[in-house]
């Protein structure tokens, strides 16, 4: 293995730390209510826009019957595209129609968009519109989009993808078994539940299309509505408005809404805003993938792991979106924070006549965690051995060899961490003490920082740029968007530090796609470590060529770490450049009545390389926690005929400020020498590791094993009288 | 677009309510919620709508024959903070929705409501509440129990207001409540109960217990109520108290008819509803002679 | 006409009396200090004061707080408790993409004026009709706690 070269070790000034917290440069103008998000902005001449949506969940299109419209008012559908542009949503593929218009493929898709100024005439207009359909056979499971149940919905068999990983060699690891475990695990949806519903404003003037959006990703909409209008990227500009809230969940999902919008708007030649009520939201919008993982361990007589046979599917929903990399990021964490010799896995993403699922903080990591650590768990106590010895003795290692053939190539920590989180809580103590109806969980894992293998480098080609005004400001230039985890603040103490001027003299604006470019979609832990690194090389080039009060620019492009090795066709090698690391323990007790988990204490530690701010990283773990226990216990989505039961704020239940106490954080500094200052991706490891925690906990409340989420009080309750007999 | 009336008297409300046929609006939190069309759309309401909430006579809230007199469109924060409600009905009241669903919410507002898992029902039928139902020709009372028949139904004639509740003076000497609920704050009701004993042995007993949200209509449990009043009139042994508890359990897996819905199963909530009626008699009978 | 005060000020609505208050604060008056996020009355992000009680905008038809005086943040923000709240929030790391923050603020005040020195349930109780999905509520409780310490005298 060549030894990589890193770059010079950071400077510090004497004295304060860049991680020590500052107020966040946007907290007074959002506390204050004073910050425009999208339903805020107010335009001359705007029309309102509703979706008028299938009632099937499968079906072919028959007839659309529109009502009369009062003037001031229009239906927009597929007839509207204009000449040279598509009927197709372009993510990674544009297999989603804007309108649909020969067939529905889940209830609730977008066939047209009824616009006019009055939202309840625009409510009663799309009540009265009249589908004829022409029912197909729907597929609602897993189990019967493998057998093609009425047919394939997508290609000849229902897959998006079918991924093969090979490590070592499983076959002789499973000839050679003394015995063999098999396992199944299942997760359910779960809804991002972004505080702000989606929306966006989309207006046609003088042959360019304007986007204001709620978004994550400002240049997957422009190249999303370049594709639909047919009008050539320079003509599209998207604004980002203040995002509350994102998740993933507002990464590629808000070009559904965009390609709709800005066609209406192309044609009726006025500014059309499309929002989402809540109840569409969480009906209509991208939902995490559910999973159903199985595990087969090869042990040799003494209990030992030879090997594991992993299979791994994911209900995509009726159309592609980004499920082949969720995909990917969940077979390639199959084996989580261990060294597992000899796996074979497979990962399958199955069509379904539901809302798509998409990408939602973990993305594909969190359902491959919860399976192998559950399986760790349930293989210590076959073996006769505490699950916090058991996993220890397989963790990864720097050198280690990944699933995917790579290397690990910086130090992990997680011995460290683990003897401070143990103490820390007292772990030993309380698992040896816990009385019957309590119990003590610990989870192990691990997220690959930045974009699988070498999509940085050959699919995004991050670039931000520096411009010192005569002022003495300098203005960050970059697509990034603060959705909440800090980075507006984040980006400005990178530069700030560089440059060693005060805070207040960098400047970073809501990205507009006129302004800056393109360095990148705000998702996939990516932001800091690798566009605040570009922004800390990009300092350091305009401090060595400072002129004072001249107007200068510098551009930094993204350069690959020279020694990462991706095979993109065969999944092998280094899927990702370096890993965040984490460690989690859940304490509950269980009512004996109701069965309902109480969680009584909560403790965290993170390697995040360093934190750039600890405030900030503190507060991404609590949140990251309290949305983890959310999916854990709490977050329930039953579908019946299509549609979500759980369709309301009422209904699909967050966590509130009672239900879960506070949650202790810590981190152990790591420094990746490619991240600025040592920093590495955040944003999704600190959800992660709470739902398996969670399990074990309550695996040890109510002496029953678990392999399902959620944890509701109904399926414990179900799980306990089991395990009673 | 139908009209909104706002009276200032209760004389007022009734010519209304009985000339135009309108929906009495207390808090509104729930029909704003079951009529909501979205953001900048009127509420679908089909009739005019008769805002309650500047007849005083309707907020009354004092004793008065042997009864608590609450007025209908009390709100629930001031039921959960006055000194002269039940401390179990103060409970209840808090435990409904987030601080600002109970500065807008209206007792009589959960009662005509009529959801299977009202929250202040179990309460009012446990106690044998009445409600005081007056229109613009005369006034009547009836129990609790009669004037809710179903689902979302009740006995309110047209032109008729809801006027008070009147809950009967009693402090039984235990007093035992639960809400299992969707979550620990602003949740829905998966199941309810609301339990009171008192007398002790060897002197009369009353026993009441009521369930919600495990049928369409809150469930009083007569045959444990008997049976209760019986051993703690009595001394039993453990053995007879073992079985009395089993008794118990089977008497109340009987009496409740719940549902599979969107926030659990009829499973759980049979099982959880028997937990908590034994669990009471549990503890009933072991306070039992207690100095309390 | 629908007659009422907001943040001080005497303003009068043609809206229909059944019109939702936050669609005439946000739409007619142009107060977007309020925000829409569920219209179930769940999340509280529409918290506003009405006659210093705290109520969802999304479940209360205009006709009903005639004659009341309405407090949204626009008009929190100019006092002191206000203020003093903002700059908590900012230095205890309370904000993350800020969507239910105002109506947190609002809440907070609320609470505040009835409990000048609340403990951390009595805080996490008087938020508990807010819903936040950032930040798992921690630090805007350690926000609110430093505002009523910080803010002695205001409350």
């Amino acid at each position: 293995m060549a030894r990589r070269k890193g770059p010079e070790p950071r400077t510090e000034q004497p004295g304060e730390r860049i991680s020590d917290p500052v107020p966040r440069v946007d907290a007074v103008a959002k506390a204050s209510g004073s910050a425009l998000y999208l339903d805020d902005i107010r335009v001359e001449g705007v029309l309102h826009a509703r979706i008028v949506r299938s009632t099937r969940p499968r079906a072919k299109i028959l007839s659309v019957r529109y009502p009369e419209t009062p003037a001031g008012y229009a239906f927009i559908d597929a007839r509207h595209i204009p000449p040279g542009g598509a009927n197709g949503i372009l993510m990674i593929r544009d297999d989603w129609p804007i309108f649909a218009d020969r067939e529905v493929r889940f209830r609730g898709q977008t066939i047209a968009l009824v616009v006019g100024p009055d939202r309840g005439m625009l409510a009663t207009l799309a009540q009265q519109t009249v589908v004829e359909y022409e029912d197909q056979v729907p597929v609602f499971t897993i189990e019967d989009s493998l057998v093609c149940s009425g047919g394939p919905i997508h290609d000849t068999d229902n897959l998006f993808a079918d991924y093969h990983l090979r490590k070592g060699d499983p076959e002789a690891a499973f000839r050679a078994a003394a015995q063999v475990v098999e396992e199944e695990f299942r997760t359910g949806w779960q809804e991002h539940i972004y505080m702000e519903p989606q929306g966006c404003l989309a207006s046609w003037k003088d042959g360019r299309l304007t986007l204001q959006a709620s978004t994550q990703c400002p240049y997957y909409l422009r190249k999303a509505v370049a594709h639909a209008l047919g009008c050539g990227k320079e003509n599209v500009r998207v604004i980002a408005a203040h995002t509350g809230g994102g998740f993933g969940g507002k990464e590629h999902y808000p070009d559904v809404l965009a390609t709709a919008a800005a066609v209406a708007s192309h044609a009726l030649g006025r500014p059309v805003k499309l929002v989402l009520d809540r109840q569409e939201d969480i009906q209509t919008t991208a939902k995490r993938h559910p999973s159903w993982i199985r595990i087969r361990t090869a042990l040799n007589a003494a209990g030992g792991i030879l090997g594991m046979d992993i299979d791994t599917r994911l209900a995509a929903g009726a159309f592609e979106t980004c499920s082949c990399i969720v995909l990917q990021r969940s077979i390639f964490t199959s084996t989580g924070a261990y060294d597992i010799p000899n796996v074979r896995v497979r990962g399958r993403a199955f069509a379904t006549n539901v809302v798509p699922s998409d990408a939602f903080r973990g993305f594909g990591a969190p359902q491959a965690l919860f399976a192998i650590e559950m399986h760790m768990d349930h293989l210590a106590r076959r073996a006769g051995v505490a699950p916090v010895d058991f996993k220890r003795r397989h963790f990864l290692s720097k050198g280690s060899l990944t699933v995917t053939n790579g290397r690990i190539y910086d130090e992990v920590l997680l011995d460290a961490m683990l003897e401070r989180i143990l103490a820390a809580s007292d772990f030993r103590a309380r698992a040896a003490s816990a009385r019957p109806g309590h119990g003590i969980g610990i989870s192990f894992f691990n997220h690959g920082c930045a974009f699988t293998g070498s999509g940085e480098r050959d699919l995004i080609k991050g670039r931000v740029g520096l411009r010192a005004l005569a002022d003495g400001h300098v203005r960050i230039l970059s697509a990034g968007v603060d959705i909440g985890q800090g980075l507006s603040t984040a980006f400005r103490k990178v530069v700030a530090r560089v440059l060693g001027i005060p805070l207040s003299r960098v400047l970073f604006d809501q990205a507009d796609t006129d302004l800056v470019p393109d360095s990148g979609p705000t998702c996939a832990s990516r932001s800091i470590m690798i566009v605040g690194y570009l922004l800390q090389e990009a300092a350091k080039k305009l401090k060595g060529c400072w002129t004072e009060g001249a107007e200068q620019e510098v551009w930094q492009e993204y350069s690959h770490p020279p020694h990462l090795v991706w095979d993109a066709e065969r999944l092998a090698g280094d899927a990702y450049p370096t890993y965040g690391w984490g460690i989690n323990v859940v304490e509950v007790a269980v009512d004996p009545l109701s069965f309902e988990p109480e969680v009584r204490n909560v403790w965290t530690i993170y390697d995040v390389g360093y934190p750039i701010d600890r405030l900030i990283l503190e507060g991404q773990a609590h949140g990251g926690m309290s949305q983890a226990l959310g999916y854990a216990c709490l977050e329930k989505l039953e579908l019946r005929d299509g549609v979500f039961l759980q369709g309301t704020m009422a209904d699909y239940c967050i966590p509130t400020s009672l239900d879960f106490p506070p949650i202790r954080t810590e981190l152990i500094e790591n420094p990746y020498p490619f991240g600025p200052f040592g920093a590495k991706g955040a944003g999704e490891i600190v959800f992660d590791g709470g739902a398996p925690a969670f399990a074990a906990a309550i695996q040890q409340a109510i002496g029953a094993e678990t392999s399902a989420l959620p944890l509701t009080p109904e399926r414990i309750r179900a799980l306990a009288r089991e395990a009673a007999g | 677009m139908v009209e909104a009336f706002h009276p200032r008297t209760l004389a007022e409300a009734l010519a209304i309510r009985g000339g135009q046929a309108a929906i009495p609006f207390a808090g509104g939190t729930d029909l704003m919620v079951k009529l909501g069309r979205g953001a900048g759309a009127l509420p679908g309401f089909a009739a005019p709508v008769l805002f309650l909430d500047r007849c005083e006579e309707l907020r009354v809230l004092r004793h008065h024959e042997g009864a608590l007199e609450l007025g209908s469109i009390v709100s629930l924060a001031t039921l959960a903070e006055s000194p002269l409600v039940h401390p179990v009905l103060r409970g209840i009241a808090l435990s409904m929705g987030g601080p600002a669903i109970r500065n807008a919410a209206t007792l009589g507002g959960n009662i005509c409501n009529a959801s299977p898992a009202g929250d202040t029902l179990p309460f009012l039928y446990a106690f044998e509440a009445g409600v005081k139902l007056v229109s613009s020709g005369a006034e009547r009372a009836l129990p609790v129990a009669d004037f809710l028949t179903g689902p979302g139904a009740t006995r309110l004639e047209p032109g008729e207001i809801l006027r008070s509740v009147l809950v009967p003076d009693w402090s039984p000497r235990l007093a035992f409540w639960r809400k299992v609920g969707t979550r620990k704050a602003n949740a829905l009701t998966k199941v309810s109960i609301a339990a009171f004993a008192d007398g002790a042995e060897g002197r009369p007993c009353k026993v009441r217990i009521a369930l919600g949200a495990v049928a369409p209509t809150v469930v009083r449990l007569p045959g444990v109520e008997r049976m209760l009043e019986e051993a703690l009139h009595e001394k039993g042994d453990d053995a007879g108290r073992a079985s009395l508890l089993r008794g118990i359990r089977e008497e109340a897996l009987a009496a409740v008819k719940p549902i599979d819905d969107q926030r659990s199963t009829a499973e759980y909530r049979r099982e959880v509803a028997a937990n908590l009626v034994v669990e009471f008699a549990r503890w009933a009978l072991a306070r039992n002679g207690s100095s309390q | 006409m629908i007659q009422f005060r907001l943040n001080g000020r005497e303003v009068s609505s043609p809206a229909h009396p059944l019109a939702r208050l936050i669609d005439v604060l946000r739409e007619e008056l142009g107060d977007v200090s309020v925000k829409e996020g569920c219209g179930e009355g769940e999340c509280g992000a529409c918290s506003v004061l009405v006659d210093g009680k705290l109520m969802n905008s999304c479940l209360l038809p205009v006709g009903r707080i005639e004659g009341a005086a309405i407090t949204t943040m626009a008009g929190l923000r100019e006092t002191d408790r206000g203020r003093a709240l903002i700059d908590a929030f900012a230095r205890e790391g309370a904000v993350q993409c800020g969507f239910c923050i105002p109506g947190m603020v609002i809440a907070a005040e609320a609470l505040l004026a009835d409990k000048p020195s609340p403990d951390e349930q009595e805080i996490r109780t008087g938020i508990s009709g807010n819903l936040c999905r950032c930040t798992g509520y921690d630090l805007i409780v350690k926000a609110v706690s430093s505002a009523a310490r910080e803010g002695r005298g205001l409350w």
